[in-house]
């Protein structure tokens, strides 16, 4: 990691050479004019101090040896000579005069700050020579200054006070202080060059950091190139963790949002769920260890769980044996294989027919089983249904026609010979004919309604000639069976509008059933009533009746009751929901109430028009 | 409330009598719960004997088909008179729903 760390920061400091090469340049010049700034300005301050001193000690000098040639010029005046020389003496050491002395205008001198020097012992009375000009004569040489003062002693003649001084006598100190500056500015020069590295490795780790935050500012966000090396010091390997953290931050963002689209693709909200969740059919993958991988909505309803239950749930725990060696069989061959498990043939009622077909598929973890779940309920059901039609319908069918034949044999073997025989035999067939013709009307009546075609004609239906036929077509089957049939009708029936044949087809469905299930010797009661443009009907019998829970049911096609005294009736379950049907159809319904073993009642309610008759 | 119901082969059809609002409309959305928990969503609503659907009504109806959404299924409505018709056009609901002019039609969708 601090290889990789380090080589992109060395990449980035080569980069950033110029700016970093500069800064020695930078310092040194700027060490060298603060340097040379010091110096003048020392030396500029040296030059006026000793202007200023020179100045002050010649001013110091002029007066104090004026002031000495009026103290001499007084003191030969009145010729004593001996307080001259103290004079000189003591002046000469107390001004700090470098030579002091009176001299006779030959030059042999008369006092001097030394005494060893005076050489004339008295003054004469009179002397000659000298300047009688009296100007007092100022040199000045290299720090020094001469001064010459003739006195004019009256009477007597000239001598001159000759003084030496030295102006520069303070040039050490000045010198002293340039000598200082000049240390002051080697210590310093020093001191950069001394700091300089360090110096140098503080300031660049900013520089580049700066550099860094420039770059980011413009785009770049590969963390390598925003990396400096660490060999910068602490402020670049903080700099590095923060780039680096916040590189690991973007990192974690990334694969949490890859590991959420992953997820989602499992649990039906990504892309792949949503579509999975559209479909009708469930789908289940069953991966590693036979366990669910992916399980769409659909699979979840079928399965009676929730998708994020069934997630890694054992492929055992949801499916049965069958499938279990199907998915372990597919997976373990090649692609592309599949198997079928269809539902049991035994399926009880009500349970649900679930077809599995599984396959193998591959994905990036390897072999993955997909079962394929598709809910067949319906399909079995219709299945069943319409073979148990089909048997009924042979079953129907093949009664009739057995006894027709058997009927039709008899009258041609024996009819013409007895003709009592040839006319029952004719019955019968005329009977069987007429069941048969019932039959097909029922089965058209059926495949009317579930092709949802059936019309309805409307015309006007006299009540009263529709129960007449009513019970004409039900006295011989009620004779039969034993039962006693009887119409309660109000005096009068009105004429109501509607389907004639259908409404026929209604009423002698319900009375057919009501004779049906009742047993011998029973007994049926049509009560019509016609009240207030209501027409109620209701077929009581006293039959086997009706478990409460499948009342409801026997208006379903093809349903039967499950009783074991039904099955030994013949029917098609197909008479109730016809009526219904057509009843419906006329804006009215048939209810039905029963207590088993107590007889049922089925009463067919009709709205109609009242019609002046 | 009264709700018909019948079970037709797998297909469980509910027919509730009357408006479909406020406290009916609680009372079928529980019965319709349970029917879609029975038959695994196979469950048509026959609406014909209904009159007219309240907001809450919707609802319910809304809510069931969200529900059977997530196992890719939807509510099988059928029966529906004009008013509701319009209800549904004017909500903007009618699309969410399949619909089916009787019973019949709408059992044989199941197949």
């Amino acid at each position: 990691m601090s290889e990789s760390v380090q080589s992109p920061g060395a990449k980035r400091r080569g980069r950033l050479g110029p700016a970093e090469t500069l800064i020695g340049p930078i310092l040194v010049v700027a060490v060298v004019v603060v340097m040379a700034a010091l110096f003048v300005v020392g030396w500029w301050s040296v030059r006026a101090e000793r202007t200023a001193v020179v100045a002050a000690r010649t001013a110091h000098v002029v007066s104090s040896s004026q002031l000495l040639a009026d103290s001499v010029h007084s003191m030969l005046s009145s010729g004593d000579v001996a307080a001259v020389r103290r004079l000189m003496a003591g002046a000469g050491r107390q001004n700090g005069f470098q030579s002091c002395r009176v001299e006779l205008p030959d030059g042999s001198i008369l006092a001097d700050m030394e005494p060893a020097r005076n050489a004339v012992d008295t003054l004469a009375d009179t002397w000659p020579g000298g300047d009688a000009t009296g100007e007092v004569i100022q040199q000045v040489g290299d720090g020094e200054l001469t001064l010459i003062y003739p006195i004019k002693l009256p009477g007597r003649g000239i001598v001159t006070l000759r003084v030496e001084a030295s102006t520069g006598a303070l040039g050490q100190g000045a010198g002293m202080t340039l000598v200082v500056a000049v240390a002051v500015a080697g210590a310093i020069l020093i001191l950069v060059v001394l700091l300089y590295r360090p110096a140098k490795s503080r300031v660049v780790p900013f520089a580049l950091i700066r550099e860094a935050l420039m770059s980011i500012q413009s785009g770049e966000a590969d963390p390598d190139a925003l990396k400096v090396s660490d060999a910068l010091g602490p402020e670049a390997r903080v700099w590095n963790q923060l780039v680096g953290q916040q590189d690991r931050r973007e990192q974690d963002k990334l694969l949490d949002r890859a590991l959420s689209s992953a997820a989602s693709g499992q649990t039906g909200s990504g892309s792949f769920g949503v579509i999975g969740d559209a479909l009708w059919h469930g789908i289940v993958l069953v991966g590693d260890e036979m366990r669910v991988s992916y399980a769409n909505g659909a699979a979840a309803v079928l399965l009676k769980s929730s998708r994020e239950a069934l997630l890694n749930t054992a492929a055992s725990e949801l499916f049965d044996e069958d499938v279990i060696s199907a998915l372990r069989e597919v997976t373990r061959g090649g692609d592309g294989r599949r198997r079928t498990i269809e539902p049991g043939q035994t399926s009880e009622d009500g349970a649900e027919a679930l077809r599995f077909s599984i396959r193998a598929v591959r994905d990036d973890r390897g072999k993955t089983g997909l079962v394929l779940i598709e809910d067949v309920t319906q399909q079995r059901i219709a299945e069943q249904t319409r073979r148990n039609f089909v048997a009924q319908v042979a079953h129907e069918l093949r009664t009739p026609l057995t006894n027709i034949s058997l009927n039709v044999e008899a009258a041609v073997d024996d009819g013409e010979e007895d003709a009592e025989l040839r006319g029952r035999c004719l019955n019968v067939i005329n009977q069987e004919t007429q069941r048969l013709a019932q039959l097909v009307n029922d089965m058209l009546s059926v495949s009317e309604v579930e092709a949802g075609s059936m019309s309805l004609r409307e015309n006007d239906i006299r009540l009263d000639a529709v129960f007449a036929d009513l019970e004409a077509d039900f006295k011989q089957l009620a004779q039969e069976k034993q039962v006693k049939l009887s119409f309660d009708l109000p005096p009068k029936l009105p004429v109501i509008q509607g389907d004639r044949d259908k409404l026929a087809i209604s009423l002698h469905n319900l009375l057919g059933n009501a004779i049906k299930y009742s047993p011998t010797g029973g007994e049926v009661t049509v009560v019509i009533l016609a009240e207030d443009g209501k027409l109620s009907v209701a077929f009581k019998d006293k039959g086997i009746g009706i478990d409460k829970e499948e009342l409801e049911k026997v208006f379903e096609r093809f349903y039967r009751a499950k009783d074991s005294r039904v099955k030994e009736i013949t029917g098609t379950g197909l008479g109730l929901p016809i009526a219904r049907e057509i009843v419906r159809r006329h804006g009215g319904d048939i209810d039905a109430s029963s207590s088993l073993n107590q007889g049922s009642t089925f009463t067919i309610n009709l709205p109609y028009k009242p019609e002046a008759a | 409330m009264q709700i018909k119901e019948q079970t037709q082969g797998a297909v469980m059809v509910l027919e509730p009598d009357g408006a479909l609002t406020v406290d009916d409309a609680e009372q079928f959305k529980g019965r319709l719960t349970e029917a879609l928990a029975e038959s695994s969503g196979r469950v048509v609503v026959d609406l014909s004997s209904v009159p007219f659907v309240d907001s809450r009504g919707l609802e319910v109806l809304v809510e069931a088909n969200d529900a059977l959404a997530d196992g890719g299924r939807s509510l099988k409505l059928c029966g529906i008179n004009e008013t509701i018709r319009e209800v549904l056009d004017l909500t903007g609901l009618a699309n969410r729903f399949d619909h089916f002019d009787d019973t019949n039609s709408a059992l044989r969708s199941f197949h």
